[in-house]
């Protein structure tokens, strides 16, 4: 898995389903100071792993010796990501609340969802979104949570060979190779 | 009667400080502030001693100390002003950085200075 391209999918998505800067959506558990402005949050949770992956293994002649079988596992994962939106309105459509719900709704949409397919993400939980407005210094916060569920196939290959070594006699000139030497 | 020099003259240490301005993240994750360092006088008083603490991943020592100079610190904001964008000043004390976690501007009396409590920086 990799998780680089899952994150930064991911990231993307939120950034073009909630119109957000994308120095305004952030991974949670910084260790830097924390926006005063509108900003999101995400944090994911996972993998669960979804029945029982499949064992592999296909042979490639041409491959270089030591390599000719490719091993594989692969399964599908399910993941959670948790959307955390927080705004200085309470109320309207920009509140976190009507944030989040755009999410929902916007991602949606066939190229909003291509960020996602592109990099072997399907969201199939869309979530419930809970409002819940806290004071934040003197003046109520909009904050809304949202937890999204997704499924990816993670693969894991290693390579082998049926001959580790190969012995050549030259009858004539009496001599012996070995591959690889 | 001035109490102008007094933060001066109960200085015990002169110590580098490291100033560090946020960077823009990138993809949501944070990047490496810009760092500048200067030089403060000042007085570092341990203010705890050093705790260790037993957690299930292993033993930890934590220490905070209080620090008392004349030249401006900086605790940090996001918020608009002179500290918006910046992360909490580090001090270096003995062979540890320590990261400001509380400041107090005392500005009155003609003896205007900053009193840090600084908490040892664990990697």
């Amino acid at each position: 898995m990799n998780w680089t391209t899952l994150e930064n999918a991911l990231h993307a998505w939120v950034v073009s389903a909630t119109g957000y800067p994308a120095n305004r959506v952030l991974w949670r558990d910084r260790s830097a100071n924390a926006p005063t402005a509108d900003h999101i949050t995400l944090h994911l949770d996972g993998p669960l792993v979804l029945g029982t992956d499949e064992q592999l293994d296909k042979t490639d002649l041409l491959q270089p010796p030591g390599q000719e079988i490719e091993l594989s596992v692969e399964g599908d994962r399910e993941w959670s990501l948790q959307v955390e939106c927080y705004t200085s309105a309470t109320t309207t459509s920009s509140d976190a609340k009507s944030i989040l719900s755009a999410l929902q709704t916007v991602g949606q949409l066939p190229f909003r969802r291509s960020i996602l397919s592109a990099q072997g993400i399907t969201l199939f939980d869309l979530g419930t979104v809970q409002y819940a407005p806290a004071i934040r210094e003197v003046a109520f916060q909009g904050r809304a949570i949202l937890v999204m569920r997704f499924y990816s196939r993670d693969v894991a290959t290693e390579k082998t060979g049926y001959i580790a070594q190969v012995e050549i006699t030259n009858t004539e000139a009496g001599r012996t190779f070995l591959a690889p030497p | 009667m001035s109490y102008a020099d007094s933060i001066t003259s109960l200085a015990n240490a002169t110590l580098t400080v490291t100033r560090r301005q946020q960077a823009a993240p990138v993809d949501g994750r944070d990047q490496a502030p810009t760092t500048s360092t200067f030089t403060i006088v000042a007085s570092a008083q341990p203010t705890s001693g050093r705790d260790l603490q037993r957690l299930p991943d292993g033993k930890i020592s934590a220490d905070l100390w209080t620090v008392y100079t004349k030249t401006r610190l900086y605790l940090g904001a996001t918020d608009a002003g002179t500290e918006g964008g910046y992360l909490p000043d580090l001090i270096q004390i003995g062979d540890k950085q320590h990261e400001i976690e509380h400041l107090e501007h005392w500005s009155a009396f003609g003896a205007e200075h900053y009193k840090a409590i600084c908490r040892a920086v664990v990697p």
